[in-house]
């Protein structure tokens, strides 16, 4: 027994959600018991998401209006938005508590190596700089689009994503390597612990920006973004901005005190 | 109603009342599982000395019966109602992101999978308890690679039930028709309101100390097996997440008990103003009283003291919410169908368990019970009683609105008889076995405890049962094909009322009997 309702609703049907959850829990599965299954899970979800792309470029599952709604006391918020605050709110309590853990096991700890001698200050200071610089060029394309500058949008999207591969390669490819080098392992204690896990985690949040600005840079060269139609533009650098808030504690947390 | 639909219509919708059966599915699965692990430890515990289970296997039960139980039936269960009536009660045509939705239900089907998958891997699943206390998770005392699948396939359900908060906090803010203000808004939808609001503040933190533990056992850090404060830094993670989850359980039942009541009783919510405002107390409360599951590891005690009063003072307004809920049937034209009873029984449970756990808010007192069986039965009484009663109550309630069938009252009336002595046969000794710690796996017949470790088990063969019955009298009467007319209950709220036929319309928002002005009226009453 069908209705004209829900054979309106088959268009709306999709099989991503099933295969990205499917990669996802491969990938786990592959973690504990063999590499190769999370490489394929790895694939199975990167799969799912351009397909997902794809669907998002032809609107298939863009928002229908409903009728009229009752909005108070968040008027002028669209949903995305909402849904995108709500979202780094919860990426907020994430990052809170792994800062308040690291506290915690800093302050319980005899000794605690000093942060100047263990860390390379100028090299923290130069990627707090870059990220802070990304921040930046991250607004400037937002206005950009918002005067129908597209030239523009594409030169500040451009230098943003340089700027995270800069602090990415400072990190990954100088920072780590010397630290290594000098016996500062992820398995030498608790400093060494609490450094590369959240410094890693993050690490894994400026690369997933990346990727996001990336999917913006796709859908500029497309002609997507008009000075009225750039909800994504804002809603990514407003989680671009938050990884940077995040580096904002981070970096006098491990690299200053 | 839903035969029509293909096993290919089935995996990839996005519509919200179909990924609620799903969700509803999928948490009932989930029961007999681990509702038949729980049966498997009173058979290893009905006498002293037994070998049922060997200590290793029975660790197994005890942590899979525990996480599935609070984390993949429950939460879920309500989780599922709310996607199907939520929608329908606030006049919105779907959730905000309905793929999201499709995401948050298989993700969190995946990871149960993964969960019970870890029982078949080389030397079994995690054996920590649901708690994982440190440093007994860690890879040196429990080095089966089960117990680190199990931590991702937690985190795994913290990321669904995150994506799950984000979407319900956005529909019920966002997606309400014209004149579904906020005084207006149904009680049910107030109470996934707040679950969703505690579930984003709850298990973002779980997922991180998840992500700690998991870095300690794939990558070699020291976080939890640190002699330095490792195993309380795991104590403030877990139950910083731990005792929101409580909330979080029992909200939408508390939801549904008022849905029910109001329906049953023909009365609007006693104070209904004031029973929000003690929901909201509750919720903001419970984010204050974690360490009271942490009286015994050596907190400073200043620290003990202010969690102590914190924990006494967050029973205030929930007490306050049961008596909201008791003083709705006064003066009410009572209906003893199905799921009054059932939420009846959650009412009387829920006082039980309420007042045995609020004695642990006193130090000494938890000083003496923790770790026992007497706590066992406090947390049995609000989860399996109050929280399982609640939600069965409100698979009952709805089932003529998500089948067009009626189930069999007579039939529903002697499971749900059978359920309540069957339930209190199996918890109520619990209460008297003060001196029996609560994760053993065998005792000594010299201890006393055989008796009343038998009644429990014979409870537990009368209570399982009487579970599995009730979910066979909804099946039998879905498949029955008798419809039902479309308000059978003459319910008031606009998932019964509303014609979703095509746009609604401002009037068809109820304004009684749950809404501010009639709750005037019945102030009036009162006096």
């Amino acid at each position: 027994m069908k209705n004209e309702e829900s054979r309106s609703e088959e268009n709306k049907s999709s099989f991503m959600p099933l295969i990205i959850a499917g990669g996802v829990a491969l990938f786990l599965l592959g973690l504990v018991i063999y590499i190769p299954l999370l490489v394929a899970g790895l694939i199975i979800v990167s799969v799912a998401l351009l397909k997902v792309y794809k669907d998002g470029t032809e609107e298939k599952f863009a928002q229908t209006k409903e009728a009229e709604e009752e909005k108070f006391p968040l008027e002028s918020v669209s949903k995305e938005k909402l849904g995108l605050w709500v979202f780094l709110a919860s990426e907020i309590l994430i990052f809170g508590s792994l800062i308040i853990a690291y506290i915690y096991v800093r302050v319980n700890s005899i000794s605690w190596p000093i942060a100047t001698q263990t860390h390379d200050v100028l090299l923290g200071m130069t990627n707090t700089i870059i990220l802070l610089t990304s921040s930046l060029t991250m607004i400037l394309a937002l206005y950009s689009i918002r005067a129908g500058n597209v030239k523009g949008l594409k030169i500040c999207l451009g230098s943003t994503v340089a700027l995270g591969v800069a602090f990415l390669s400072i990190k990954l490819g100088i920072e780590w390597p010397a630290l290594i080098r000098n016996g500062f392992t992820i398995n030498s204690g608790l400093p060494a612990s609490s450094y590369y896990v959240l410094t890693g985690l993050h690490a894994m949040h400026v690369a997933v920006g990346l990727v996001a600005i990336g999917y913006l840079m796709i859908r500029t060269f497309n002609g997507g973004f008009t000075s009225t139609k750039h909800v994504a533009v804002e809603n990514i650098g407003l989680y671009w901005h938050f990884v940077d808030i995040v580096w904002m504690f981070l970096f006098p947390l491990f690299y200053l005190i | 109603m839903y035969h029509g639909y293909s096993l290919k219509e089935w995996l990839t919708t996005t519509n919200h009342k179909r990924i609620g059966i799903l969700y509803i599915i999928t948490a009932v699965f989930f029961l007999i599982i681990a509702g038949t692990l729980g049966m498997l430890m009173r058979v290893q515990l009905a006498a002293p000395d037994q070998t049922f289970l060997d200590p290793f296997q029975y660790d197994q039960v005890v942590t899979l019966h525990g996480l599935l139980m609070i984390l993949w039936v429950l939460t879920p269960l309500g989780a599922g109602l709310a996607n199907y009536v939520v929608p329908l009660q606030i006049g919105a045509k779907d959730l905000a992101f309905p793929r999201l939705n499709a995401t948050s239900y298989w993700t969190y089907l995946f990871s149960g999978v993964l969960l019970v998958g870890t029982v078949f891997l080389p030397n079994g699943g995690p054996n920590t308890g649901w708690t994982l206390y440190a440093p007994l998770n860690t890879i040196q005392f429990s080095p089966q690679p089960g117990a680190t699948l199990a931590i991702l396939a937690l985190g795994l359900l913290a990321v669904s039930i995150t994506m799950a908060s984000i979407n319900f906090l956005t529909t019920i803010v966002k997606n309400r028709a014209k004149g579904m203000t906020w005084t207006r808004l149904p009680i049910f939808s107030w109470s996934i309101l707040m679950t969703m609001a505690l579930a984003l503040f709850a298990f973002p933190p779980l997922a991180a100390g998840l992500a700690l533990l998991t870095s300690d056992r794939v990558l070699g850090t020291v976080f939890f097996s640190s002699t330095q404060g490792g195993s309380i830094l795991w104590d403030e993670l877990f139950w910083f997440f731990g005792h929101p989850e409580v909330y979080i359980v029992v909200f939408p039942a508390l939801g549904i008990i008022a849905e029910v009541f109001m329906t049953f009783a023909k009365r609007p919510l006693f104070q209904r103003k004031i029973f929000i405002i003690e929901f909201a107390a509750v919720t903001f409360l419970s984010m204050g009283v974690w360490m009271h599951h942490m009286f015994t590891t050596g907190v400073n005690y200043d620290v003990l003291q202010a969690f102590s009063v914190t924990t006494l003072a967050i029973s205030v307004p929930f007490e306050g919410l049961v008596l909201g809920l008791v003083l709705t049937l006064y003066k009410g034209r009572i209906r003893l169908t199905a799921p009054m009873l059932f939420c009846i029984a959650a009412i009387f449970t829920v006082t039980l368990g309420g007042v045995t756990g609020v004695l642990q808010a006193f130090p000494t007192l938890d000083y003496a019970f923790r770790g026992t069986y007497w706590v066992v039965g406090h947390f049995h009484y609000v989860m399996a009683g109050t929280t399982l009663f609640g939600l069965i109550a409100g698979l009952y309630y709805w089932w003529p609105k998500i089948t067009n069938r009626k189930y069999n009252e007579t039939f529903a009336k002697i499971t749900f008889a059978i359920s309540f002595i069957g339930f209190n046969i199996l918890y109520f000794p619990y209460f008297f076995l003060l001196d029996m710690p609560r994760r053993i796996s065998t005792y000594s017949v010299l201890s006393g405890w055989a008796s009343l470790n038998f009644d429990a088990t014979v409870g537990a063969f009368v209570f399982g049962p009487a579970v599995i019955l009730t979910i066979l009298n909804l099946i039998i009467s879905y498949r029955k094909n008798v419809p039902c007319e479309s308000n059978p209950w003459e319910a008031k709220e606009m998932e019964w009322t509303g014609d979703y036929s095509g746009s609604l319309s401002t009037s068809q928002i109820p304004t009684t009997p749950n809404s501010p002005e009639s709750s005037k009226l019945q102030e009036d009453d009162v006096k």
